[in-house]
């Protein structure tokens, strides 16, 4: 340990980078473009399952004439949308760690 | 009957207003109003999204639509939801991110345009006024049907608690109502449903016809019981959902973009859990409750299945229940829009916000008090449709694509809007033109969609200074930015 004299510290020294409003020259700046890529390939898979199932399950249901399979279907789906909500979240989550 | 539905009804609003008004002895500042001190835990707001989102169209609209026209209709309360798992994937941390406060604080911020702010707080204004407009006709409903009162004073009496709700503690306020009442509603719509079902075992579901068929549409495609006039519903209430301007408020409530994130998540949960009450309700009003409008079947049921003083305290929670509904939804869209448009023409402040959000209210009133009750479901998937068209273009674009323009933005909105307001306006003139027009998303939103990446693409000039700043902020999370520049709510942001 230095044994250098102590100063009073007046004022506030300004934060690193503050001019840009974003990361100064000593952080490290992450790939942004790679972040987007990989936040909108994971996004779009979600949105792909969530499109083939909405248009998906109605037509499918015109081949089944059970009144019980329509109501049940039309409930079930619910906790289709639950899955893929959690599983989109722990996805983002993850590629944001 | 009477008494027992004005004891229901008196009881939500009373315990809406105390709720509401408790809030502001803790916090009462601007960002209270606005935001809710962007304080909000995920469960709490999931529930409160939750409460406002099953609004007088999922309580009592779509079951009657389900009475009315078949299973067809069962499918419409699955695309509502799965508007969510999209905003959650698309949309919900990045604009959490970005800072902004509504839809248009985002225009401005993302295109860098007071213009464009300008012309989507027109939109939001629309959308709301659709929404508000719903209610108080699905509130003047069941006044006049349970107790033979007049209509107006079911519109008075949500107007006034919503006002008083609002003016207390703006979002804070809300948000605390919204959440209580979410489980009074959960509980009631559910419990008096089992009930009644209790009483007649499985029968009914085997009178339920299972096929789509050719059909007249209602407002905005409601109740077409075709494949393609289904399918186009659910592609609106899909898209629909980014844009809504009281479900997107509640986005900037939370701490960041991962409590956003949660939120939706929690919302997704709780509508799961009251996604039984449409086909529950559907299918026992299709057997017992013959000859009524799809807003007055759920109202009816329980009287019909059990008369005696039984059925009439099963219709006053039923009342309660949908007063609930009633204003959750109204305070919502009144504090989302009130929001916008106090922001749009004045500096953010207690006073302007309170001045706008009474304006609001009194246009909402004066056009409930022009129109004719409809279908519930009708109004609301016509604000889902021109959400669909106009605002989610803009978000997905906005937020994923770095060529937007403002200049591109202004064009799709104009067509897309355009077109939907056109498409609709044909339909209720009697031009037929088929489901998928009736039902204007699927030709209004790729419309919009084309328009806005065409017009971009030939207006390169237009491209804001400083875009790549704005990719980082939406989409590098916080603790990955550093310190200098962690910004969950930005240094330049005026509410909080």
């Amino acid at each position: 340990m230095s044994a250098g004299r102590r100063v009073v510290v007046r004022r506030r020294p300004p934060a690193l980078g503050r001019s840009s409003g974003l990361s100064g020259p000593r952080e490290r700046l992450p790939d942004v473009p790679a972040i987007v890529g990989l936040q909108l390939r994971r996004a779009l898979r979600t949105v792909a399952a969530v499109a083939g199932l909405l248009l998906g399950l109605p037509v499918l249901a015109a081949w089944v004439p059970e009144p019980w399979a329509w109501v049940a279907l039309s409930v079930a789906v619910h906790g289709a949308w639950v899955c893929l909500a959690v599983l989109q979240l722990r996805c983002a989550e993850r590629l944001e760690r | 009957m009477s008494v027992a539905v004005l004891t229901g009804i008196a009881f939500v609003l009373v315990l809406g207003v105390t709720v509401g008004a408790a809030r502001p002895r803790r916090s009462s500042g601007v960002s209270d109003f606005y935001v809710a001190s962007r304080a909000v835990p995920p469960w709490w707001n999931g529930a409160a999204i939750t409460s406002e989102y099953t609004s007088a169209a999922a309580c009592l609209g779509t079951a009657g639509l389900i009475a009315m026209h078949g299973s067809p209709m069962l499918w419409y309360p699955a695309g509502a939801a799965a508007g969510f798992v999209v905003v959650l994937a698309l949309v919900v941390a990045p604009l959490r991110r970005s800072g902004t406060y509504t839809l248009p604080d985002f225009a401005e911020w993302r295109l860098r345009s007071v213009r464009l702010r300008r012309f989507t707080t027109c939109f939001v204004l629309v959308i709301g006024l659709v929404f508000l407009v719903a209610q108080l006709h699905a509130a003047g409903v069941v006044v006049r049907l349970l107790t033979g009162l007049p209509p107006w004073l079911g519109w008075a009496a949500v107007a006034v608690a919503a006002l008083g709700v609002a003016f207390a503690g703006g979002l804070g306020s809300v948000t605390s109502v919204q959440a209580s009442q979410f489980w009074l509603k959960l509980a009631v719509f559910v419990g008096v449903g089992v009930a009644c079902w209790w009483t007649v075992g499985t029968r009914p579901v085997a009178l339920l016809e299972v096929a789509y068929r050719a059909g007249s549409a209602g407002l905005a495609g409601a109740g077409d019981p075709s494949l393609a006039g289904v399918l186009a519903v659910l592609l609106a209430s899909a898209l629909g959902t980014m844009g809504l301007p009281h479900v997107i408020v509640r986005v900037y409530t939370d701490r960041d973009g991962r409590g956003a994130r949660r939120s939706i998540v929690a919302t997704q949960v709780l509508l799961a859990a009251f996604c039984v009450v449409p086909p529950l309700y559907g299918v026992l009003g299709r057997v017992h409750v013959r000859g009524a409008a799809a807003d007055e079947i759920v109202l009816l049921l329980p009287a019909r299945m059990l008369p005696g003083v039984l059925g009439d305290v099963l219709t006053g929670l039923l009342a309660a229940g949908a007063f609930a509904a009633f204003l959750a939804t109204t305070a919502g869209v009144l504090v989302a829009v009130g929001g916008a448009v106090s922001a749009c023409v004045s500096r953010a402040g207690v006073r302007p916000f309170r001045t706008a959000v009474a304006g609001v209210l009194v246009a909402a009133l004066v056009l409930t008090a022009v129109t004719i009750p409809g279908v519930s479901v009708a109004l609301v998937l016509l604000g889902f449709s021109l959400s669909a068209a106009t605002f989610c273009p803009l978000l997905v674009l906005g937020i994923w694509w770095r060529r937007l323009t403002d200049v591109g933005v202004a064009a799709g909105f104009a067509l897309g809007g355009g077109v939907t307001g056109a498409l609709v306006l044909a339909e209720q003139a009697g031009v037929k033109m088929g489901a998928l027009t009736s039902c204007p998303a699927p030709v209004a939103v790729p419309l919009s969609f084309a328009v806005m990446v065409v017009t971009s693409l030939v207006t390169p000039g237009r491209l804001p200074r400083g875009v790549g700043r704005m990719m980082v902020r939406m989409h590098v999370p916080e603790h990955r930015v550093g310190p200098s520049a962690y910004r969950s709510s930005r240094r330049d942001d005026r509410w909080s």
